[in-house]
């Protein structure tokens, strides 16, 4: 039960003082007025509100009714006063502490059993930017930032209509942030978004530190190695997924979208595949699929054929892989095991080192480290194509997530390939599939509509003619399937 | 349950890691087998990873094949495999012996053995002749001998049988066997045209291809046909359609249009048409050559009981639910066979 | 933008959409069954029928595929009858709840036995077939705890329905393989080995299409869904592949092979070899399939979680006890001693169904 604001100004302060910690945090301010010829006191947090804007709409408007009697009931009359659009009144005292710390000013006024919130929040905020990670050729270049409500407004621009609603939420306990969950009212599946409303509230963390420890306690499997959310810094992307009937999920300091419910293969899809034309969608989409599978597959394959089943290999590469394999002291699935880790510990740097940096310390790696390797006869020069090739294809993946989940199965399956071969390799295969077709997301399985069929457009692994495509994906609303009714070019040639 | 099965998988895996294969290993090319009566003596040609020298030629002696394979195996410097081999060379002496067929059963019946190894017969040393299969600068042998094969099969200088034709065919079709042997000694040149006796006699250093031997029913060597007759049989078997021929009277290159071999009661029957590209001489005189040709050909073939063209496998067709004739009734009945040839010889359009 | 989202044109409802999904689940089920059914055949034709009959392979294989077919049916009619959606609750709608549990009971013993027979063929394809460095122990170890990892209740269907068309492309690629490297007369003699010897296996493979039965576990199919073909197209590609390996060696080369790995090598031995090793894994794949499918389909006919778990042990006993009773000869033999019998208690069961099925037919007429 929270406690309730009383109409004595005193007390309102003495017990605010305390909330606040006011003897030890000195950025909370608090300054006394007079407003209807009574006592008052306004309270905000230093730097997150605009001085100007305190002044010009709090601190002016209040000295100009410092002295006037109240018309009105109090709490109208101060309302009423303030030139401010979002004007709000709380009656306890978490709901006011909620307000101060989300960066409103708020008003005590003695004889007022409540406060008044005042939203002129204004902080430090970095603007919209090109994406970081999620690079484009065509379409928008515009990224989310880390502000929900700059997040926000980029979705609201690209739909323009009610039907985007956006339900404001909080999650953590000690510390709440703010989440806004996004759908399109007509397209989303009533049950997707209450499995997600109810495990929002079921939710019981003091804090939630950034939008993927949200990922991590809203996935179905947290044990799986597969990421079961997209994670997006597109807004055009993320309305595509909400066109499809899929739920976003916005949250304060996040630069990112949480996307759920998904399947593997939206995963593979960017933005781009809709923004091009349908031949080079197509292709780019085949790519990428070529580039997870090398990425997946090629190095446990190098070590399969090469160990188990050198007669599959044609005797001229055969022959040119011993013969170099003959002057290195390693056997081939160390060596293997060597390069791939090296490659991610090159990845691992380059990425946290600063930016120029970075990319130097990537080239230096590659090319001496390689080279040297060579040279000391200590890495098979077939070898670095290969691990070279298969990281390529990690690249090639859209989502890092998934892309870290391609170069551990890596491991995996080189593993299953240096104990059994391309049997071992098989096996592990069979595993993956199954336990992948028994994953869901939100509930939906993570491998349809593939595994099971469900309606679906052309869309999957090539992306076929965009009039073609009229539904949505399985996971929308089963009551409105379609995107369109009839033709989507419903028009002749003349 | 769940922690039960990864920790089996767990401890299966640090054990598998224990039993990794080697990855020392030496991929024989080319084998070599001559079998006496004092015993079997065996040779491999595989390429030499470590040292100066390219390839490397082994040969082991024992008292049967496995005791030779497995002499070689000792001094071989890495564990031995026939997955990538590509010639097998058996000694004329082998293949007329009675343990011809046990032994070619043995050496299919080898772990990883390539059966697509084109199978041969030498009269020469097999080690020797090993010795002399090098190629030329700059090409690998494996290459050099997948090319000139190929070449020589289609130029019907070679018949093509492989170490998987004569496990598969068991008695229902007898292989003939390619030839080849060192150059000094030469094989019969007759009947080539120029450019035919060029590709046999220089491309491929000290060794040369051409001719064949006829396995009889009771898979032993019987005859060996010439430079042309193989042509002959090649162009029976219908596996090359573009033969260069040439006699004293004419000489003209065959594009074969239809073939067919047919046996009925008593009789074998092989009808010719093609376009004849004519160098020398008339098509009425090719005609006949071709025919008296052949019908020696096929006569040479049932009185050596080689059934290369497959006329036990037509015969059978008369029994659907029985094997038919024994081998020792076939044998016979081959021997009785008449023979006759019809060549059409269309004008070049 | 609008336009793309606003256009509301409802398509189904959602019980249809319901129907779908219910139905797309059925499908994966099928190709599941359909799966179990070629491999277990397949492996049987060409270790058994074709090792022992040659040639005769082509027309033994629909002849021991027809008693399990005509139960498959009688099986379907006491479905009719009831008007029960799976057999089992045929049994229980047609004679008592008890029948459901016996036929239930042999439903499982049947799976379990494939499952060992599938286990056994992995175990000596790799320990004496393609010679790999792992004691029969490990082998079988492995094996069961792959295909337990696999095991999942709906994961399994949907990956089998997943790997239809790869493994379909797969087969396709050996079929023309084989083909092409095939003689009209290696079909003959058409009797094989001898009528004797063909006899005598007839009636030791009466049960090779005892997983036939498991389609009428299926639930029957909604109002205006399309008929589905049921296992006919598992059972012609059988007969094609079948087809495919007499079409592709002489019956004298088939009867040599006296060994259970020797005879499941013979029709990959003459292909390249990137397609005999195709082969090779697409077959130790469908085992582990067989395996992980007999699994879970006789865990899920366990009445309780305790006795599912209790399965799963058995496999797992099996498989650590099995490198012990590794006599390839005495292993078969045991396992061939109960294949003639793999139908009967089926047959039984379903032949007591048929009055009472009858019976309950002209109860609900009135």
């Amino acid at each position: 039960m929270a406690e309730p604001i009383t109409k004595t100004l005193a007390h309102s302060l003495e017990r605010l003082d305390a909330l606040l910690h006011r003897d030890v945090n000195t950025d909370m301010v608090r300054r006394l007025l007079r407003l209807f010829s009574r006592d008052a006191a306004v309270f905000f947090v230093d730097g997150m509100c605009s001085g100007e804007f305190l002044q010009r709409f709090v601190l002016d408007p209040a000295r100009a009714v410092a002295e006037v009697p109240a018309a009105r009931p109090l709490e109208q009359a101060v309302i009423l006063a303030l030139p401010v659009g979002d004007v709000s009144f709380v009656t306890d005292f978490d709901a006011l502490v909620q307000g101060l710390v989300n960066g409103k000013a708020v008003i005590l006024v003695e004889g007022m059993a409540g406060a008044v919130c005042v939203d002129i929040r204004f902080f430090l905020r970095r603007s919209i930017s090109t994406p970081l990670n999620e690079n484009v050729v065509m379409g928008p270049h515009e990224g989310f930032n880390e502000t929900l409500r700059d997040n926000i407004t980029l979705l609201r621009r690209i739909f323009h209509t009610p039907e985007l609603i956006g339900e404001m939420t909080t999650v953590g306990t000690v510390s709440p942030v703010n989440l806004c969950v996004l759908y399109l009212q007509k397209a989303v599946s009533p049950v997707s978004l209450a499995r997600i409303r109810e495990r929002l509230k079921g939710i019981s963390c003091d804090h939630v530190l950034s939008i993927g420890a949200l990922e991590q306690l809203l996935e179905d499997h947290p044990f799986s190695m597969l990421p079961q959310c997209v994670l997006t810094e597109r807004p055009d992307r993320a309305a595509s997924f909400l066109l499809e009937g899929q739920v976003v999920i916005l949250m304060d300091g996040a630069p990112q979208a949480l996307v759920m419910p998904v399947s593997l293969l939206h995963q593979f899809h960017t933005s781009e595949d809709t923004a091009l034309r349908w031949p080079y969608g197509s292709f780019l989409r085949v790519i990428r699929l070529c580039g997870a599978a090398l990425t997946l597959l090629l190095p446990g394959l190098f070590v399969a054929l090469v160990l188990f089943h050198p007669a599959a290999l044609p005797v001229a590469l055969l022959t040119s892989i011993l013969e170099s394999q003959a002057a290195v002291p390693l056997s081939i699935p160390v060596e293997t095991f060597m390069m791939l880790i090296m490659f991610n510990l090159i990845n691992e740097a380059g990425t946290r080192v600063p930016g120029v940096v970075g990319t130097s310390l990537g080239t230096v790696s590659g090319l001496i480290l390689g080279q040297a390797a060579v040279e000391a006869n200590l890495i098979h020069p077939l070898l670095i194509i290969v691990v070279a090739v298969s990281s390529l294809g990690s690249y090639a993946l859209p989502d890092y997530e998934l892309s870290l989940a391609f170069r551990m199965g890596q491991l995996l399956f080189l593993l299953a390939a240096c104990l059994g071969g391309l049997y071992g390799m098989a096996a592990l295969m069979l595993v993956t599939l199954a336990r992948l077709c028994a994953l869901t997301s939100l509930g939906a399985p993570y491998l349809a509509p593939l595994a099971p069929r469900r309606p679906r457009n052309p869309d999957l692994l090539l992306r076929l003619p965009l009039w073609r495509q009229r539904l949505r994906a399985y996971l929308a609303n089963p009551a409105d399937m379609r995107r369109a009714s009839g033709r989507m070019r419903n028009w002749r040639r003349s | 349950m769940k922690r039960l099965l990864l920790l089996l998988l767990g401890c299966l895996c640090l054990g598998g890691c224990a039993s990794l294969p080697g990855e020392e290993r030496s991929f024989a090319l080319c084998l070599g087998v001559h079998a006496s009566t004092s015993g079997v003596e065996v040779a491999i040609q595989q390429p030499n990873y470590k040292g100066d020298q390219k390839y490397l030629i082994l040969s082991a002696a024992g008292d049967s094949f496995d005791e030779a394979l497995s002499s070689l195996t000792a001094v071989s410097p890495s564990r031995l495999n026939f997955g990538q081999l590509r010639l097998v060379v058996f000694s004329q002496e082998t293949a007329a012996s009675a343990d011809f067929p046990q032994l070619v059963a043995e050496i299919s019946a080898i772990p990883d053995m390539r059966l697509n190894a084109m199978a041969l017969l030498t009269e020469d040393s097999v080690s020797q002749l090993l010795e002399a299969l090098t190629p030329q600068t700059g090409v690998r042998l494996s290459k050099y001998l997948d090319t000139l094969l190929r070449a020589r099969v289609e130029l019907g200088l070679l018949p093509g049988s492989t170490l998987s034709d004569m496990r598969r065919m068991g008695q229902r079709q007898s292989p003939a066997l390619g030839r080849m042997a060192l150059k000094k000694e030469g094989l019969p040149q007759d009947g080539l045209d120029t450019q035919a006796e060029a590709l046999s006699a220089g491309s491929e250093g000290e060794v040369i291809f051409g001719g064949c031997g006829l396995i009889g029913q009771d898979g032993l060597l019987h005859d060996t046909l010439s430079l042309r007759e193989t042509q002959l049989l090649t162009l029976l078997l219908g596996r090359s359609r573009d033969l260069p021929l040439t006699w004293e009277e004419a000489a003209f290159t065959l594009h074969v249009k239809e073939l067919s071999v047919d046996w009925s009661q008593g009789q074998v029957t092989a009808k010719v048409v093609g376009r004849a590209l004519m160098t020398r001489g008339a098509p009425a005189e090719a005609e006949t050559l071709l025919e008296e040709d052949l019908r020696a050909l096929m006569k040479r073939l049932n009185a050596a009981s080689c059934d290369a063209l497959g006329l036990r496998r037509q015969e059978m067709f008369t029994h659907p639910f029985s094997m038919g004739m024994s081998v020792a009734e076939w044998t016979g009945e081959m021997h009785r066979l008449q023979v006759e040839a019809e060549v059409t010889l269309l004008p070049q359009a | 933008m609008n336009g793309l989202f606003q256009t509301r044109t409802p398509v189904d409802s959602s019980l249809s959409e319901l129907a779908q999904r219910q139905e797309a689940e059925r499908c994966c089920q099928r190709a599941e069954l359909r799966l179990y059914l070629l491999v277990t055949a397949l492996s049987q034709g060409v270790t058994v029928l074709f090792a022992q009959t040659g040639a005769a392979v082509t027309w033994m294989t629909p002849l021991c595929l027809l008693p399990g077919l005509a139960l498959l049916g009688l099986a379907a009619l006491c479905k009719r009858l009831t008007g029960a959606p799976t057999l089992t609750e045929a049994f229980r709608a047609g004679l008592h709840p008890l029948a459901a549990g016996l036929w239930r009971g042999y439903v499982a013993l049947a799976l379990l036995w494939q499952g060992e027979a599938a286990l056994t063929e992995v175990v000596c394809l790799f320990t004496e077939g393609v010679v790999m460095n792992i004691s029969p122990l490990g082998m079988a170890a492995v094996t069961v705890a792959t295909a337990l990892c696999c095991c999942q209740r709906k994961g399994l269907p949907r990956c089998v329905w997943l790997l239809r068309y790869p493994l379909l492309g797969m087969l396709a690629l050996l079929f023309f393989e084989l083909v092409s490297n095939g003689h009209w007369d290696y079909l003959l003699p058409l009797t094989g080995a001898g009528d004797a010897v063909n006899r005598a296996l007839f009636l030791d493979m009466t049960a090779m299409g005892w997983p036939l039965v498991l389609f009428a576990e299926l639930p029957a199919r909604a109002q205006g869904q399309r008929r589905d073909t049921g296992p006919l197209p598992a059972v012609l590609l059988l007969l094609v592949l079948l087809g495919a390996v007499a079409f592709s060696l002489p019956t004298e080369l088939a009867l040599t092979g006296k060994k259970l790995a020797d005879a499941m090598l013979l029709p990959m031995v003459f292909l390249t070899p990137v397609n005999r090793l195709l082969a090779l894994t697409g077959w130790v794949l469908g085992l582990l399939l067989v395996l992980a499918v007999s699994l879970r389909r006789s865990a899920a006919l366990a009445p309780g979680k305790p006795v599912r778990e209790a399965l799963i042990c058995l496999a797992l006993g099996v498989a650590l006890l099995l490198p012990h009773l590794w006599d390839e000869q005495r292993l078969r033999g045991l396992l061939k001693l109960a294949q003639p019998y793999v139908l009967l208690p089926g047959a039984a069961l379903i032949l007591c169904l048929l009055p009472g099925a009858m019976l309950r037919k002209r109860r609900r007429k009135p």
